[in-house]
């Protein structure tokens, strides 16, 4: 850890060097939305996209917090949360390649976390682990660093190239005590081929998730109920001191591109294949014994289309898109056996079966509005989203399912005021979201179905509404050759059907940054 | 035309790579044999549980005509079946017990001997095990006893009565399994003192077999959260490994006949593991003990030795455990089942026999062998209290 650690501050060093060594040049909040407008190619996630923006040598450095607080939340989010965060990112040059780095870092406290002792509740897994006990706090750090580079190597060909580098590290303080080591590397290489009236682009990926749980009782002589999900209510329980779990998720995937002029469509799909294995040993841990729980295997299909209207009033875009994923669960039927020919014990496999299933089809359709002003800078920016999204999840023998159907509408709107060389930003938004259609049913009454399956199901069939407010306020002081900012955000969201009706919650964020 | 083609690719994809998940459904067709010599009348409705030992699910089914069950639409998965039937004959109620474990990854079909239970006078009424917790948050253990009842309507003579601790914790492998049919392995034998006749215990009224027989809730020496006065003990365990690091209370001391892990005083597995039962060992027991020393090798080399103890020598056996029981340690005529305090350790609970009936105010307990029916689990200590 101190190795990654160690790493990430030479790199972030890099970074911030290479930034301050570049020409100061006035810099404005509107650059990076403005990016978006200019280049849909952006979207896209192709790494050599990046050769298509005008921005050479731009940098920003932000300090912030984020607050949130109250009821209207799922069950393994705690009731309150305090993070605090840094983050810096650079566009450069060097030699005829483009160069983005990106390095974020966060740390904050989580209170009142029920159930889980997993770093992330809501990576679609029904392979879960939680305990009974109350509630506890959680502390997290987390660390990201990303670089991007993309170059043209012809006038026909670029090459673009991702790494993207995540840690995260958490720990409950209470017993029994989970500590999460979380590492994800993500390579994606790409190119854009330019053909006569339209671009190609292509971009392939792999990813590495692992997540090693550590689960530790201070107290002596003390053992917890620990809960192993295999999804909709059902599970398997160990009493144990100790636990240690290890996911290892392996993702590849890719997406071809047609770029035109009005038009960009783009088609991407992935796979991944995620296991689960558990060290223990009669009631307390060991990787001595190690026990295969389960395998996910999953597969995610994609395909957008933003066609773009350019007028002498805005630029037009409407958005259409679908998703489609699915994960298939099988379970792993083990049993402690000792082993024939010598005097150890170790789970030997019995048999592998398909259990759980889990479908999620979305629709989005979009438009946005933007406009410039003669400086080509932003004027304003409206935009629409509408999110139809249908999710179904299966639990087999014995039967269980829960299906629900939500549309999620919302209304943005960006205005930027010029204030000599100040720039001031505000945002508004307002999001609705309608469920249409649900369907629960269980196969029996657990603990876990109470506490866990049910609530959730609950929060993710509610209406609510949300409310968000986004002020950005930049200015060039004399003493400084740089742009300063200061940002605040305020969400407030509220729900209005189910057994949250009248149940809200907050998401304050503040910032200070400086563009460079 | 090109958007026609791309669209019609799309949707080929998307429905060439949905994939169904391969289920598959399972029977399970299990007979009930019943013991050499003994034929029932009627061989429907017996009652048979069936146990999903992995997802801690069960559900009761009963028997036809033919003492069989069928159950279909099974997931695969580790099943435990019991069943408990009692029937009278010569004015006696004769109990049947049988468990079987069952490996189900195909259809199965499968027997279930039956067992006549073996029913001691005395019978275990309390076994509170999981200790309680000090002010200062450490564990506390020295309250741990087992209260013995006469479930019978005679007096009985509690001398010569031994408990036993099983060796097997039940949490991995019954290295004893081979011969759980016959015999226990042991690792401590204890024996109430007397020459036969000196402990009379009425119908109806019990006695205590107290780690330390203080009143653990004023005595300085106790422990001001815990949920027992054992002061008015009758027995306890009393260490001479170490002079004077086990106090010696006023109850009369049980007799150390074999204790293999030796210590200041003796100690239950707060969690549960410890499977224990009365047994009436002939009267020399170091003669006994001497002729039925078993050894065990463990993974490291080293070795001990444990006493084997026959089953017809037991009265009364109780499989605590401290999850559902994965790894039997008692074979079915003694306790088909499993018991424990689900809250855990330090909390102040015991397990305790359920009343089957009263009779002229005597009360009479519930004892089918089956320590999952027989026992309440996470109950308030309450010793001598037979009114619970």
């Amino acid at each position: 850890m101190i190795y990654k650690k160690s790493y990430i501050c030479v790199l972030l060093i890099l970074i911030v060097n290479n930034a301050f060594g570049q020409d100061s040049i006035s810099h404005t909040i509107q650059h990076l939305p403005l990016l978006s407008i200019q280049n849909i190619v952006l979207k896209t996630g192709n790494p050599t996209a990046l050769i298509s923006s005008p921005i050479r040598s731009f940098g920003n450095a932000e300090a912030g917090i984020n607050h949130t607080k109250g009821n209207f939340k799922p069950v393994f989010l705690g009731k309150e949360q305090l993070d605090y965060n840094v983050e810096a990112s650079k566009y450069f040059t060097l030699d005829n390649a483009i160069i983005k780095g990106q390095f974020t870092y966060s740390k904050g406290t989580h209170k009142d976390v029920y159930y889980t002792n997993i770093d992330n509740a809501y990576r679609l897994t029904p392979y879960l682990f939680v305990d009974t006990l109350d509630q506890g706090n959680v502390t997290a750090e987390r660390y990201n660093l990303q670089i991007e580079w993309a170059t043209k190597v012809s006038n026909k060909i670029s090459f673009g190239t991702l790494i993207d580098y995540k840690v995260s590290l958490s720990a409950q303080d209470r017993d029994p005590r989970a500590e999460n080591k979380v590492g994800q590397i993500k390579i994606k290489p790409g190119a854009i081929i330019n053909l006569n009236k339209l671009k190609l682009g292509y971009d392939i990926f792999y990813q590495y998730y692992n997540e090693d749980i550590n689960i530790i009782t201070i107290n002596k002589n003390t053992t917890h109920t620990l809960y192993a999900l295999s999804g909709l209510g059902t599970f398997s329980a160990h009493e144990a001191s100790s636990f240690n779990r290890l996911y290892k998720q392996h993702k590849w995937g890719g997406s071809i591109q047609l770029i035109g002029h009005k038009n960009l469509f783009w088609l991407s799909a992935h796979k991944f294949i995620e296991t689960v294995d558990d060290g223990r040993k009669e009631g307390i841990a060991s990787w001595s014994a190690i026990k295969n729980d389960s395998e996910l295997n999953g597969y995610h299909y994609q395909v957008n289309n933003i066609y773009r209207i350019k007028t002498n009033g805005g630029t037009h875009h409407i958005g259409a898109s679908g998703k489609w994923t699915q994960t298939i669960g099988t379970e792993i039927l083990q049993k402690f056996e000792e082993h024939d020919n010598y005097n150890t014990s170790q789970w030997k496999t019995y048999n592998k079966e398909d259990k759980y299933k889990n479908e999620i089809y979305q629709i989005n359709l979009s438009y946005q509005f933007a406009q410039l002003n003669k400086q080509e800078r932003i004027k304003q920016i409206l935009s629409f989203d509408s999110k139809y999204c249908n999710h179904s999840e299966n639990y087999y023998i014995p039967n269980a399912h829960i299906n629900y159907i939500n549309l999620n509408t919302k209304v943005n709107y960006l205005k930027i005021l010029y204030l000599g060389n100040n720039e001031l930003s505000m945002e508004a938004s307002v999001t609705y979201n309608k469920n249409l259609n649900r369907d629960i049913s269980l196969a029996k009454n657990s603990v876990i179905s109470s506490k866990i399956i049910i609530p959730n199901y609950q929060f993710y069939t509610a209406n609510y509404w949300t409310s968000s407010v986004n002020l950005k306020y930049s200015a060039q002081p004399s003493f400084l050759q740089n742009t300063v900012y200061i940002k605040g955000e305020f969400s407030y969201l509220s729900a209005s059907s189910g057994v949250f009706k009248g149940k809200t919650r907050t998401i304050l964020n503040m910032g200070l940054g400086l563009m460079f | 035309m090109i958007r026609t083609i791309i669209f019609i690719s799309i949707i080929s994809i998307f429905i060439g790579c949905k994939k169904e998940p391969d289920v598959h459904i399972y029977s399970l067709q299990m007979k009930l044999k019943m013991p050499d010599g003994v034929s029932l009348a009627n061989y429907k409705n017996i009652q048979v549980n069936v146990t999903n030992l992995e997802k801690n699910y069960s559900f009761t089914t009963l028997t036809d005509d033919n003492a069989s069950i069928f159950l279909n639409g099974l997931e695969a998965g580790f099943y435990q079946a019991s069943a408990i039937h009692q029937t009278i004959r010569d004015n006696t109620t004769l109990t049947l017990n049988g468990l079987s474990s069952i490996d189900l990854m195909n259809n199965a079909v499968d027997t279930m001997t039956l067992k006549l239970g073996k029913f001691g006078k005395f019978i275990i009424r309390e076994y509170y095990y999981s200790g309680s917790t000090n002010p200062s948050g450490t564990s506390y253990k020295n309250d741990q006893y087992v209260e013995v009842y006469n479930n019978t309507n005679e007096t009985l003579y509690a001398d010569g009565l031994s408990l036993i601790e099983h060796q097997a914790d039940g949490e991995s492998d019954n290295d004893w399994e081979e011969i759980k049919k016959d015999s226990i392995v042991v690792e401590m034998i204890w024996t109430v003192p007397g020459s036969g006749n000196d402990y009379p215990i009425l119908p109806g009224n019990g006695f205590l077999m107290a780690q330390d027989a203080l009143n653990h809730k004023s005595n300085p020496d106790g422990n001001p959260n815990c949920p027992v006065d054992l002061g008015n003990a009758e027995f306890e365990f009393f260490g001479d490994l170490r002079p004077g690091k086990d106090i010696d209370f006023a109850a009369k001391n049980m007799i150390e006949n074999f204790w293999v892990y030796k210590g200041i005083d003796i100690s239950f597995h707060n969690k549960g593991k410890s499977a224990i039962a009365l047994v009436r060992l002939p009267e020399n027991k170091e003669e006994y003990i001497k002729h039925n020393l078993i050894p065990k090798i463990f993974a490291s080399g080293s070795s001990r030795y444990f006493c084997k103890i026959h089953n017809s020598l037991v009265e009364d056996a109780v499989e605590a455990s401290s999850k559902d029981a994965l790894y039997k340690r008692f074979d079915a005529s003694l306790d088909v089942g499993a018991v424990s305090v689900k809250s855990g350790s330090q909390s102040g609970l015991c397990i305790r026999r359920k009343i089957l009936k009263k009779i002229n105010g005597r009360t009479i307990y519930q004892d089918t062998n089956n320590s999952s029916v027989d026992f309440e689990h996470d109950v308030v200590p309450s010793p001598k209290n037979y009114d619970l």
